[in-house]
């Protein structure tokens, strides 16, 4: 090997390359200069191009990179060489590293001319910044997509959330009214079934469908024997067309709704008086059952007011007969008349009739006059026996006239002994009133005793009694009994109508006020005026009954 | 009673009275006449033919009472019999004090008036037989 080293660096017989130049300085050292700088050149470019590919580790064909490199190393090489070989003739070992250089150079073309469909492949710079741009374009896309997406997203959220908080209001919201409504159902249900009065629910098929504690003891039914009755069932068999009508309207919508005092049969039998009073049905289609009924039992009112009833009517009956023991003088004078004529027209009938020839017409006309003399007697007992009877009072279509001219026979007598002119006058084309025609009478009959009494001490005129009778307005019967007596001095003509009032040693100073309160009663007024000139006068109305016969 | 011009007048504001009273002093065979008021009887100047004044207590305007004290303050001596359908003691009393020859309370007895209608014409009867002698 040493020999061969020693060999190739052999200068044995070669010439040196400088004399070929003729060792001509200038040319030599234009030779040097060139070789040395393009070798220097030439070795820094394998540096740059170990440095770049150092650098870019990223970077295609770095074979080829290599093998460039390699080449221009060599290359760089000969140059050095083409130096040496101009003192040293070292051809040999030239020629070597240009034998090296060529294999190298054969090798980067053979590389480069095989790598450049594929360099040709790659893209150039400006496809790179086009394909970039490209890129960068879609990206911005993408990225305003996902922005759009993004912004979507938070609006999906917001909307959800925003619809959940609805949600959660709105079961909130449900849940309150459920809560109001179960609370509002509670209170009904309580008020309905602590209540003291009785409440129920009658359906379309005239049923209870709902019935109080208070309602069910107060008929003594339970609820399930209540709901499979009626209201028509449970009412006093009286009452039950009343009510069957009231039903009728109330379903049918001709009536809304109805306040009646009626009777009920109980469970047990009894009778007990109540009063109804019914709501307005539910419109057909409303969703609510049923007439609501409330019901309260009153009974015991309804007996106190038949008690007060009869009371009253008792005390009614006790100053009439008061009134016709004052008059009981005069009665039988009444009675006694007819009486009288009666046994003269007996006696003068046996007379008539012993006698041989007998008077058989004047006979007949003493018995005809018997007979008629004995009605008139039975109808003086009669209009006593009525005023004086304890019956119910009765409303009827009364002729005021009549009643008036009854009480006038009845005081006929009365009158003359105390020296009292009575005068009637009378409307004959007075309307009937609905009176009871006793009580009526009874009104009548004290104001005519009254006005006698009211003329007893009277001496300086005459003494008149004048009953009227009149038609006022608007629809009224009027009647008035003036007098010419003390009349009421300086006290109110109303003071006279209190209770007890009297201004008689043996008056009980109740006719007056009972008076007005049977006229009352009967939707009329009473009241009284002082005479003119002198006197007093009272007076009293009655409404007429429209349409009715007396 | 055989005297027919004397008649025997009735005064009665009832009219059944009246024909019964009548009816009834007919069937004992007196002349009778009917009068409804007192103040009829006056203005009819029946007064001397009245044999007996059958009068009844209670009538409107004059009563019985009244006319007896007219006729009696006029000096005419009637012989009066008061029925009456109201007993009252005092009118009785007023009656009969002042010469009435009764005072029947109605219903009355028949025989009653038929006694005192008698004694009424009797008196009559005497008084006419001997005109201012009455001793």
């Amino acid at each position: 090997m040493t020999s061969f080293l020693a060999g190739l660096f052999a200068q044995q017989n070669f010439i040196p390359h400088g004399f070929c130049l003729a060792w001509e300085p200038a040319l030599l050292g234009l030779h040097v200069v060139s070789n040395s700088v393009i070798a220097v050149a030439y070795y820094s470019i394998p540096f740059a191009l170990i440095y770049f590919i150092s650098r870019r580790r990223d970077l295609a064909f770095r074979g080829i990179f290599a093998l460039s490199g390699a080449f221009i190393l060599a290359c760089g090489t000969t140059h050095i060489m083409d130096v040496v070989t101009l003192w040293y003739p070292a051809y040999w070992f030239d020629g070597f590293i240009k034998f090296f250089t060529a294999v190298i150079s054969i090798f980067t073309a053979a590389a480069m001319w095989f790598v450049m469909p594929k360099a040709l492949a790659l893209p150039s710079m400006a496809q790179l910044e086009d394909a970039n741009r490209r890129l960068q374009h879609e990206i911005g896309e993408r990225q305003r997509a996902e922005a759009a997406l993004r912004n979507a997203n938070e609006e999906l959220e917001r909307r959800v959330t925003a619809r959940t908080a609805d949600l959660e209001d709105e079961v909130a919201q449900r849940r309150r009214t459920e809560e109001t409504l179960r609370a509002s159902e509670e209170r009904w249900r309580s008020m309905f079934e602590a209540s003291a009065v009785g409440i129920a629910l009658t359906d379309e098929n005239r049923r209870f469908v709902a019935v109080n504690k208070a309602f069910q003891k107060m008929l003594g039914y339970t609820s399930d024997e209540l709901c499979s009755l009626g209201p028509v069932e449970i009412t006093y068999e009286d009452d039950r067309a009343a009510t069957q009508e009231m039903l009728d309207n109330m379903l049918s919508g001709r009536s809304s709704g109805y306040h009646v005092e009626k009777r009920y049969r109980r469970n047990d039998g009894t009778v007990i008086w109540v009063r109804v009073s019914t709501a307005q049905a539910p419109e057909p289609g409303s969703g609510l059952r049923g007439i609501p009924t409330i019901i309260e039992d009153v009974t015991e009112r309804k007996q106190a007011e038949d008690a007060l009833q009869e009371a009253r009517d008792a005390l009614l009956r006790v100053t009439r007969v008061t009134t016709l023991g004052e008059l009981s003088a005069s009665i039988a004078h009444e009675i006694n008349q007819p009486l009288g004529a009666i046994v003269a027209n007996g006696s003068a009938c046996l007379r008539l009739l012993a006698v041989e020839k007998p008077d058989i017409e004047e006979a007949k006309e003493a018995v005809e006059d018997i007979i008629s003399d004995s009605r008139r007697a039975s109808a003086v007992l009669g209009r006593v026996r009525q005023l004086a009877k304890k019956s119910a009072p009765e409303r009827a279509p009364v002729d005021v006239n009549g009643a008036i001219s009854e009480v006038l026979s009845l005081t006929r007598q009365e009158l003359q002994r105390n020296q009292v002119t009575a005068r009637a006058q009378l409307d004959p084309s007075l309307p009937p009133v609905l009176a009871d025609r006793i009580q009526l009478q009874q009104v009548v009959l004290n104001l005519v005793m009254n006005g006698i009494e009211a003329m007893r001490g009277v001496k300086d005129r005459a003494r008149v009694l004048i009953v009227k009778s009149a038609v006022a307005a608007p629809a009224d019967v009027a009647v008035t009994v003036e007098d010419t007596g003390i009349g009421f001095a300086n006290s109110d003509p109303e003071h006279i109508f209190e209770t007890f009032f009297t201004t008689k040693d043996d008056g009980m100073g109740m006719g007056l006020s009972i008076s007005r309160s049977i006229v009352r009663d009967h939707g009329g007024r009473m009241w009284a005026t002082p005479g003119a000139p002198i006197g007093a006068a009272f007076s009293f109305t009655l409404p007429a009954s429209a349409g009715a016969r007396a | 009673m055989t005297n027919n011009q004397f008649v025997v007048m009735i005064v009665d504001d009832d009219e059944s009275i009246r024909r019964a009273a009548r009816r009834l002093i007919k069937s004992y065979g007196f002349p009778v006449e009917t009068f409804a008021s007192a103040e009829d009887f006056l203005s009819s100047s029946r007064l001397h033919e009245t044999a007996c004044l059958v009068l009844d207590v209670q009538m409107p305007g004059l009563n019985g009472l009244e006319l007896q004290s007219r006729l009696i303050t006029d000096g005419h001596q009637v012989p009066i019999i008061f029925i009456t359908a109201f007993n009252d003691e005092n009118a009785r009393a007023q009656a009969l004090k002042a010469g009435a020859l009764g005072y029947l309370v109605k219903p009355f007895e028949e025989a009653d008036l038929l006694t005192a209608i008698n004694v009424a014409l009797r008196r009559q009867e005497i008084g006419r037989q001997s005109p201012g002698t009455l001793h």
